[in-house]
């Protein structure tokens, strides 16, 4: 920690002090969206990254029509195309042409392989690393970062789930204070953050005084931390609400050509908003896709979901490293499964759910990019060389923030758990 | 109900538990249940004995029972308690100023037998069972029949050993009139060992999870005891075996007699999740296979053990399938002697109107070990009694808490002092506690809608939509139409269904907010919006007329309604999108814009700006308000509309709304 940093803190906890003592009831300061950034350090890697940006293909992405197709047969891709990238020696499906002119800064995950072949039990143990049980709820990843990581900013959630379901991004045992903060639509903001515009300023104000001195009466009579707790809870809501670093959560406030870039679909926005929170200081967003179930007419489906993947991705890399914030922020995709090699000619040429091979990327976060990890036989349908498990690539995901990946957390029930179960880092991605 | 009986006395001939009374008194008394939970002078008599027995406790404690509470704390916390939300304006205002010696007697009564008990206790049922509007993904093996057998249940006051029996040897098809308590092996599908460890921790409050992998590290159990616990319902089947389910399965995802259509392909997997694919069929085996990577002793990989109940009284055999094997192990669960069952319903039901248990958390009893003190029982002689009230009471719970809200212990002041829950209470005064997210939701809402237990919804009535078809009958209706025919006759019924319903007549979740068409769903007319409800909006209903649980973003997921994907997985702590909620959106949004809300018409009823104050403390914080208070809130009162608006917002976000005294 340097003394910079702790100067920050400091005046900002000094900050927030003076909305307590005001009960951000009279007119409260309005704060900086300076971070907070004592809680950014971490002791196991010196140049940790600081955020995680995870995009959740949801329904099983093909591996062959979107990442993996660098040596496949032509029997196996079917109708899809391979492309030259950025990166020398490295190909990428036609269907993201313009995450290929990123390709310096991503690495491949293709040796991903799952044991879970249905959807929900395959999207669990990939955002959990956990196989679902019908005893406990383990918590998401992001839950994990955020509760080993702590907050970059006190002023906003530290986990926000932009189009998740919400079961995706619960915290499980660890409690609704460690679940995903929801966005339904990335252009609406935080729920109820607002002022409603039936209320005026001048009554907000008097109602909340009103509430508070009746308060401050009631807990002259009981002595209770639960009431105390919910209590200075109206302060933070407060604070949130008056605080420049809401803002984060307004999409409309980039400009046009930036908004663009990131393409109108809502993962697009999405993945702008994404970095908009992470650049306030957010630890953890997810952002969702999905649709990429293609039992049927895959040929036709998967360009149509990957255009939104591409734009959304590529803006996301592009923005990010011209902001100076590539290094600190890590990009991960993700899915459930891949899908089947064979192409189901009864099924207008579809393609079923395939646990046993599939692919992933990185990017970002400290890694090298322009490279790949892991390889499939020329069919796409076995790893024939560094094999990685979702739990490996959340652990790898952990250790690019510099977590422990041995840190034990127990359960209310008393049962030990991990961030990424028994995975392990793959290490060498990291420079 | 009687051969159980009597098959139970032999089985525990041998067990140390003696009882006050013989087992055969356990058959007549489902008979004289019904008398001793009606008789006033039984439970008069039983609640005192219970506070002398508490009252010792305070005094071995050296601790001086808080003052009772006033009349206005106490009907509070008994409607928050009983009914799960607070008195509207108008039941305070009568049992103020009603001056019998025996109104709160009265009152413990009325509630009890009111439709708002029924809401609270199906909540509190559906979160310890999990239960759910979805028992699948997406569209498949619906929950209403589920949530309505436990609805039924809860309505009939149906007794917790009765209940228990009727869950754990549950057969029948998932919409087959009547069966739907298979909703709670359903529930698991897939995971029959999940299920038994649950079936340990709801019935037992014996957490056996670890034991699934390993012998338990905190716990005396050992894997195999789990595992030939396991053995009761191993094998049994989700989904039947029939012909038509082959049928079915062949035509969606076949080889030979794949239909080439895809629409009537999605028709009959619907057919295939929903109808032939979904229930409970068969019976447990007695035996089970270790699993392959077996380490621990006692035991060999893939050996078969036979069933065993962790308490003495039913077992199986390894090299022979069981006769009755689940009845069997429901007798053994549901017998007054298994040292458990009575004890875990007694301590759930004493934390339930109590606040906190006689000991925490509730599902998780341990006994002490060489190695661990075990679980500590705040006041044992109490907690002897209790179970003992139980027994006598026949498992009938609205009997049983009816004692427990006829104590002076329950009508004792609220302790100001913090406590620490997890250690051993003294019960010598209430404990704060947040309202559950239930109860929040439920009393806002009686601040706004009349006769709010009355008000129906929907989330119980099916209709039927198949592949984007809707078919205007429930579910219970395509199961009798279907369920017996003939391979030939289900292609013609799905031919003729897409031939009568086109594509696009309906979502789910659409079919929901509309009224029930003429059906053979037994709950169909059950569908009323009387004029009093007219023009208000469709989801101020309680919460238990909603789905189950509610969709994530909803208030009462915001304030902790169980995702009802774990046992009890509700919270009661706060967070900041609570506050948000209150203080900008569902306060301000549902209530204080609400112009014909409840609040408004207590308070406009008063004619001076003194008594609209006092109007509004008595609709929100079932009290007057004090000299102070008047003062403080008397100048919104003079100011017309927008002071009463400051003033109910104000009330609604105190610390004193959103906590239980």
């Amino acid at each position: 920690m340097n003394f910079n940093d702790t100067d920050e803190f400091t005046r900002r906890q000094l900050l927030c002090n003076i909305a307590k003592a005001a009960l951000g009831v009279s007119v409260a300061p309005m704060f900086s969206s300076s971070l907070a950034t004592a809680a950014d350090f971490l002791p196991n890697r010196p140049k940790a990254a600081k955020s995680v940006i995870f995009l959740m293909m949801s329904g099983g992405m093909s591996h062959l029509d979107t990442l993996d197709v660098m040596g496949k047969k032509e029997s196996v891709l079917g109708e899809t195309k391979a492309i030259e990238t950025s990166a020398k020696g490295i190909m990428l499906s036609e269907n993201l042409p313009k995450t290929a002119k990123q390709m310096q800064h991503i690495c491949l995950m293709n040796g991903m392989s799952t044991t879970q072949g249905a959807h929900e039990q395959g999207q669990y143990l990939m955002q959990r690393s956990y196989t679902m049980r019908g005893t406990i709820v383990h918590p998401a990843l992001g839950s994990w970062v955020v509760r080993l990581a702590g907050k970059r900013n006190n002023n906003l959630p530290g986990f926000v789930a932009v189009s998740t379901d919400a079961n995706s991004a619960a915290g499980g045992f660890m409690g609704a204070k460690y679940s995903g903060v929801p966005i339904g639509e990335p252009g609406q903001g935080l729920q109820d953050s607002m002022r409603p515009s039936s209320i005026n300023e001048g009554d907000f104000e008097k109602r909340l005084k009103l509430a508070d001195a009746m308060n401050k009466q009631f807990h002259t009579q009981i002595t209770n931390p639960g009431i105390r707790e919910h209590s200075s809870l109206y302060d933070d809501a407060l604070r949130l609400m008056r605080c420049e670093d809401l803002k984060a959560f307004d999409v409309k406030k980039e400009p046009t050509e930036i908004s663009e870039m990131y393409g109108t679909s809502r993962f697009g926005q999405g993945c702008l908003l994404a970095r908009r929170l992470v650049e306030h200081g957010v630890r953890f967003v997810q952002v969702t896709l999905g649709g990429w179930d293609t039992h049927y007419d895959n040929f036709t489906a998967v360009p149509a979901r990957a255009k939104n993947l591409d734009d959304g991705l590529s803006a996301l890399l592009k923005d990010l490293h011209r902001r100076g914030m590539l290094q600190d922020t890590l990009v991960a995709v993700g899915t459930e499964f891949g899908r089947t090699p064979e192409i189901i000619t009864e099924h207008q040429d579809g393609r079923d759910h395939y646990p046993k091979a599939f692919s992933c990327l990185i990017a970002g976060g400290g890694i090298t990019g322009g490279r790949f990890y892991g390889k499939k036989d020329d069919k796409g349908g076995n790893v024939v060389e560094g094999m990685t498990t979702p739990m490996d690539f959340n652990a790898t995901i952990s250790y690019a923030l510099g977590l422990d990946t041995d840190q034990v957390i127990m359960s209310p029930s008393g049962r030990p758990f991990t961030v990424a179960d028994k995975g392990k880092p793959v290490v060498e991605l990291f420079s | 109900m009687i051969r159980i009986i009597l098959s139970m006395k032999t089985m525990f001939a041998t067990a140390t538990l003696v009882l006050s009374f013989g087992g055969s008194l356990h058959a007549q008394l489902t008979k004289k249940e019904v008398k001793l939970g009606n008789d006033p002078a039984y439970i008069k008599k039983t609640a005192l004995e219970v506070d002398k027995r508490m009252g010792a406790g305070f005094q071995r404690a050296k601790l001086a029972p808080v003052t009772p509470s006033d009349d206005s704390k106490w009907l509070r916390r008994v409607y928050l308690d009983s009914v799960g939300r607070i008195p509207s304006y108008d039941e305070a205002k009568a049992f103020l100023e009603d001056k019998a010696a025996d109104k709160r007697e009265k009152l413990i009564d009325r509630l009890l037998n009111s439709e708002g008990y029924v809401s609270h206790t199906y909540n509190w049922y559906a979160d310890i069972l999990r239960a759910t509007s979805r028992l699948g993904n997406d569209d498949d093996r619906n929950g209403i029949p589920y949530l309505r057998w436990l609805r039924e249940a809860v309505a009939a006051n149906k007794p917790w050993d009765k209940m228990t029996f009727e869950l754990l040897t549950s057969t029948g098809g998932g919409w087959e009139p009547g069966k739907g308590a298979v909703g709670y092996f359903e529930r698991d599908r897939g995971m029959p060992l999940d299920n038994m460890a649950n079936t340990t921790r709801i019935f037992l409050g014996t957490h056996m999870e670890c034991a699934q992998c390993h012998d338990h590290p905190y716990d005396k159990w050992k894997q195999t005891d789990f595992y030939e616990m396991a053995a009761f319902t191993h094998g049994l089947k989700t989904g039947s075996n029939s012909e038509q389910k082959r049928y079915v399965n062949e035509k969606y995802d076949g080889k030979d007699g794949l239909e080439p259509d895809k629409a009537k392909r999605d028709v009959y997997r619907w057919l295939m999740e929903n109808i032939y694919d979904f229930g409970v069929y068969g019976d447990g085996k007695g035996n089970i296979p270790l699993p392959m990577d077996f380490k621990e002793k006692g035991g060999k990989p893939s050996e078969v053990v036979a069933a065993k109940s962790i308490f003495p009284g039913a077992r199986g055999n390894a090299s022979r399938d069981m006769k009755e094997a689940r009845e069997k192990f429901a007798e053994w669960m549901t017998s007054p002697q298994n040292p458990r069952f009575t004890l875990i319903i007694t301590n759930r039901a004493w934390r339930r109107v109590m606040g906190v248990g006689m000991f925490e958390p509730v599902d998780k009893f341990a006994e002490k070990t060489n190695d661990a003190p075990g679980t500590v029982i705040s006041n044992p002689a109490a907690m002897e009694y209790l179970q003992q009230v139980m027994r006598e009471v026949n498992f009938d719970m609205k009997a049983f808490q009816k004692v427990l809200f006829n104590t002076r212990t329950y009508a004792l002041g609220t302790n100001t002092q913090p406590v620490d829950t997890k250690m051993p209470y003294a019960f010598h005064g209430r404990v704060v506690k947040r309202m559950s997210a239930e109860q929040v939701w439920d009393s806002m809402t009686t601040l706004v809608i009349p006769d709010v237990d009355y008000r129906k919804g929907n989330a119980l009535n099916h209709t039927a939509v198949v592949a984007g078809r809707n078919l205007g009958k429930s579910g219970y209706d395509v199961w009798k139409e279907v369920i017996n025919m003939k391979p030939a006759e289900i292609s013609a019924w799905v031919d003729n269904l897409m031939k009568a319903n086109p594509k696009g007549s309906g979502s789910e979740a659409m079919m929901m907010d509309k009224s029930m068409m003429a059906s053979n769903d037994p709950a169909a007319a059950s569908q009323t919006d009387g004029a009093k409800w007219n023009g208000f909006s469709k989801d101020l209903l309680r919460a238990a007329e909603l789905r189950s649980p509610t969709a994530p973003e909803h208030f009462l997921r915001k304030f902790g309604q169980s995702s009802r994907e774990v046992i009890e997985g509700a919270s009661s702590e706060s967070d900041v999108t609570q506050v948000l909620s209150l203080i900008n959106g569902h306060v301000e949004k549902s209530i204080i814009s609400e112009s014909r809300a409840m609040v408004y018409k207590a308070i406009d009823a008063a004619s001076t700006p003194e008594d609209k104050v006092k109007a509004a403390f008595l609709a929100i914080l079932t009290r007057y308000p004090t000299p102070a208070e008047m003062d403080l809130m008397l100048p919104e009162a003079k100011k017309g509309r927008d002071g009463i608006k400051n003033l109910i917002y104000a009330l609604l976000n105190t610390n004193e709304f959103i906590f239980i005294l």
